[in-house]
């Protein structure tokens, strides 16, 4: 009888969403009022179903079980990946048209960076974080000699960074453990034991960004794990040993997962852009669109208002203007082009 | 029917067509691996006494109870009848000492417990298996990695141990860059 109720809801399109939810609402709220299918296909839709069925509905497994039960490789996040593009079409083509739309063979077949460092399975977390194997599953050979090539021809195109890598559907706190708590209290509960309610994932987050932080985030390989901006580490970084100012813009925790400095934390160390000079303490997202990655229309947000040498600082010498210039925008100061810094407009 | 949970998560996962071969949810069915609900309040409430909450976190918090939970469901589970027995083990202690079981004590009862436990004089049947001290220490062994160890392996449940020793989590860390800037 199961089964034919089944059937029917399978052929009926989509569940109902508010058939299928746990306790709480398992989604993002922007996407609560969709249809799984949306997004997922009918067999996982069904073993979703058939999972909860047996957790039953109010039990609260945490969604750790459910990714144990249901794990998705990484033809399955490219699918959900490409599905965002539906009803992001803006994000999409800002992405990509980016240098985020980095393929596996620009990261693996580039000669210059494979002849300093080889390939490696470290090189994932940033370059193929959904990737099922290891390095040498990507490319070969795995040394700085080379020539290289991708160890399946069909990898070359696959994106290296997509919507997946940034931002999650089902919220954190359905990655938590089940606690004791939420399935004793379903229970007549007679022990005096002291009962804590789960307080960690709603913990709000103190940095700019606040709730909002909950759109970005960033699947750490590692882990293989999801952690949204407010769970990711806040960057410090120094410079001669003095720890440099940095934004509290709790969206730059995503940026550095990757732009980040070598272990150290010294300033421009490995792909490290943290802003010194000038423009100390910016965030990466005062000047860079999102998805798009441009600058061009951020330098009016504050200039001229806030500008020293009464020029217009987009037809200055720096790598706003040209990549090739020695003013590197992240870091120039005063003293980058004055011999002697002149008096500042004060 | 005591263990029997995991055999069908396993049927689940491997998807078996569309065929409901699930047996209704009983009303005591666990929603955990190994543990039956019961078993997992004993534990929850052990790791609890071990590490307790303060200004900081628990065991409890931290979830060391899914860490042990999916540990004996998998790498750990050379430890299964350890546990079996030893969570009978501490309710007969429990009952020896103060007429009830174990999860239902003042938490200074629980403490006294424990002591007794550690001290390997514990009053019990089952500890003519393995010795209460012995259970005592796997326990407390196992609650000390589901609280230190990553998240990854069940436990540290928002990285509560490492917000609390200032752990950076993930680690920012670049790569090997060979191009140095500074
Ligand atoms: C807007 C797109 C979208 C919608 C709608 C959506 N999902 Fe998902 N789902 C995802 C993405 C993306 C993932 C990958 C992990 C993540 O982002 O949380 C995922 C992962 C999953 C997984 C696998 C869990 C894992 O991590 O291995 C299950 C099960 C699942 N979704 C069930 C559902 C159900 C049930 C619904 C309807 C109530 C639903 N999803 C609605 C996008 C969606
Ligand atoms: C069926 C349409 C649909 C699909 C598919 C879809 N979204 Fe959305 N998404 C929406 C709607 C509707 C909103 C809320 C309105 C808005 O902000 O545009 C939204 C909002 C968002 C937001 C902003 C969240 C917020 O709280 O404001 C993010 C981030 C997002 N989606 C990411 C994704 C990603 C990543 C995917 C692919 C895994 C995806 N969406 C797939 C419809 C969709
Ligand atoms: C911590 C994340 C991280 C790791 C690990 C990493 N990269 Fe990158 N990679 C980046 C970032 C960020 C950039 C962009 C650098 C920039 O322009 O500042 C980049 C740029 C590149 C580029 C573009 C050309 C260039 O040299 O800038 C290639 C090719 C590349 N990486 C290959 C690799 C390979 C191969 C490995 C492993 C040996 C690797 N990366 C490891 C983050 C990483
Ligand atoms: C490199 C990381 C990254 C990638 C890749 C990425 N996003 Fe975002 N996205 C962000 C950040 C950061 C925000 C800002 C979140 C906030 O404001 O709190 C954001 C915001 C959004 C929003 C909210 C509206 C907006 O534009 O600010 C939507 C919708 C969205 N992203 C969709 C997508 C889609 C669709 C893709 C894939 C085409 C994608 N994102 C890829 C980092 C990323
Ligand atoms: C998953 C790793 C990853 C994350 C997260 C990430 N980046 Fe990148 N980013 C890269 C890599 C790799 C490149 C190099 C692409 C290339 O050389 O083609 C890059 C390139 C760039 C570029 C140069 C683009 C160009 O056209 O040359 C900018 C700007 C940038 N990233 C900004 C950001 C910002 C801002 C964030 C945070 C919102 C961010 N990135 C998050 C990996 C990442
Ligand atoms: C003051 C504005 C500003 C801020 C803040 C800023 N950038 Fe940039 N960034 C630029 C400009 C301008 C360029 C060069 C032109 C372009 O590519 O748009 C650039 C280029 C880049 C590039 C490409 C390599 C290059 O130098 O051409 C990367 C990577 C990058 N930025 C990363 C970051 C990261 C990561 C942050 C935050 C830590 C950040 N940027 C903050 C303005 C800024
Ligand atoms: C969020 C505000 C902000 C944005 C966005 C911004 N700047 Fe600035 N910039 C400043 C401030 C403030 C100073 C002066 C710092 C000081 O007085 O020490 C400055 C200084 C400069 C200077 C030094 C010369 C001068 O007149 O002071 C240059 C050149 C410059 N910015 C270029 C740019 C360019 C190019 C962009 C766009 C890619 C940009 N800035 C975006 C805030 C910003
Ligand atoms: C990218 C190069 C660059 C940077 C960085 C820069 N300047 Fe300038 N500045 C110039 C140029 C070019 C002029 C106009 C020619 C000149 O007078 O030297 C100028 C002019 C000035 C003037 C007017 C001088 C006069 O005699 O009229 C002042 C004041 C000044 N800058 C202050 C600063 C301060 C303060 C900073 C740091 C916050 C700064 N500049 C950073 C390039 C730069």
């Amino acid at each position: 009888m199961m089964k034919a109720l089944l059937k029917t809801t399978m052929l009926a399109g989509a569940w109902a969403v508010s058939a299928l939810v746990f306790a709480a609402e398992p989604k993002l709220p922007a996407h609560s009022q969709l249809d799984c299918a949306k997004c997922h296909d009918a067999a996982l839709i069904e073993k979703f179903k058939q999972l909860q069925q047996q957790l039953g509905k109010d039990a609260a497994p945490g969604w750790d079980r459910v990714a144990e039960a249901i794990p998705l490789n990484e033809a399955a996040m490219q699918a959900l990946g490409a599905k965002c593009a539906d009803c992001h079409a803006k994000q999409a083509k800002d992405l990509a048209a980016s240098g985020h739309a980095m393929t596996y063979a620009q990261s693996f077949l580039n000669r210059e960076h494979n002849r300093m460092e080889p390939p490696m399975d470290d090189c994932l977390r940033c370059h193929a974080m959904f990737f099922d194997g290891a390095a040498g599953d990507l490319v070969k050979p795995l040394d700085t000699r080379g020539p290289w090539r991708m160890a399946d021809e069909k990898l070359a195109g696959h994106r290296s960074i997509m919507c997946v890598s940034c931002h999650q559907i089902h919220p954190e706190r359905w990655l938590s453990p089940p606690s004791v708590a939420a399935v004793s209290d379903r229970r007549t509960a007679t022990e005096d034991t002291p009962r804590r309610s789960e307080t960690a994932a709603t913990e709000p987050s103190k940095l700019v960004g606040g709730a909002a932080t909950r759109k970005a985030g960033f699947f750490d390989r590692r882990e293989h794990q999801f952690f949204p901006a407010d769970r990711l580490p806040h960057p410090k970084v120094f410079k001669d040993g003095k720890p440099l100012k940095l934004s509290d813009d709790a969206r730059i925790r995503v940026c550095y997962q990757c732009h980040a400095p070598g272990a150290a934390h010294h300033a421009g160390t490995s792909d490290d852009r943290t802003l010194r000079g000038v423009h100390e303490g910016m965030s990466c997202l005062d000047c860079h669109s999102t998805h798009s990655l441009d600058t061009r229309a951020a330098c009016a947000q504050c200039h001229p208002a806030s500008s020293n040498c009464g020029l217009d600082v987009t037809r200055m010498d720096t790598t706003a203007r040209a990549k090739a210039s020695k003013h590197d925008i992240h870091t120039m100061t005063c003293t980058d082009c004055h011999a002697k810094v002149p008096k500042a407009r004060q | 029917m005591k263990y029997n949970r995991r055999r069908f998560v396993k049927t689940v996962a491997a998807g078996v067509g569309g065929a409901f071969l699930l047996p209704a949810r009983g009303a005591d069915a666990s929603v955990w691996r190994f543990f039956t609900n019961a078993d997992a309040r004993l534990v929850d409430a052990i790791t609890e006494q071990i590490i307790p909450a303060d200004q900081d976190p628990g065991a409890r918090d931290a979830g060391v109870i899914n860490f042990i939970d999916k540990q004996l469901a998998g790498r750990l589970r050379r430890h299964r009848q350890a546990y079996r027995d030893g969570l009978i083990g501490v309710d007969e202690t429990s009952r020896a000492m103060f007429g009830r079981e174990f999860v239902v004590l003042a938490p200074e009862q629980q403490t006294e417990v424990l002591k007794a436990l550690e001290s390997g004089k514990a009053k019990g049947e089952t500890w003519r298996k393995q010795s209460s001290a012995a259970f005592f220490r796997l326990i407390r062994d196992h609650t000390m990695a589901g609280f230190y160890g990553g998240p990854q392996h069940g436990g540290n449940r928002g990285y509560a141990s490492y917000k609390m020793l200032g752990l950076d989590y993930p680690q920012i860390i670049g790569q090997n860059r060979y191009r140095r800037r500074s």
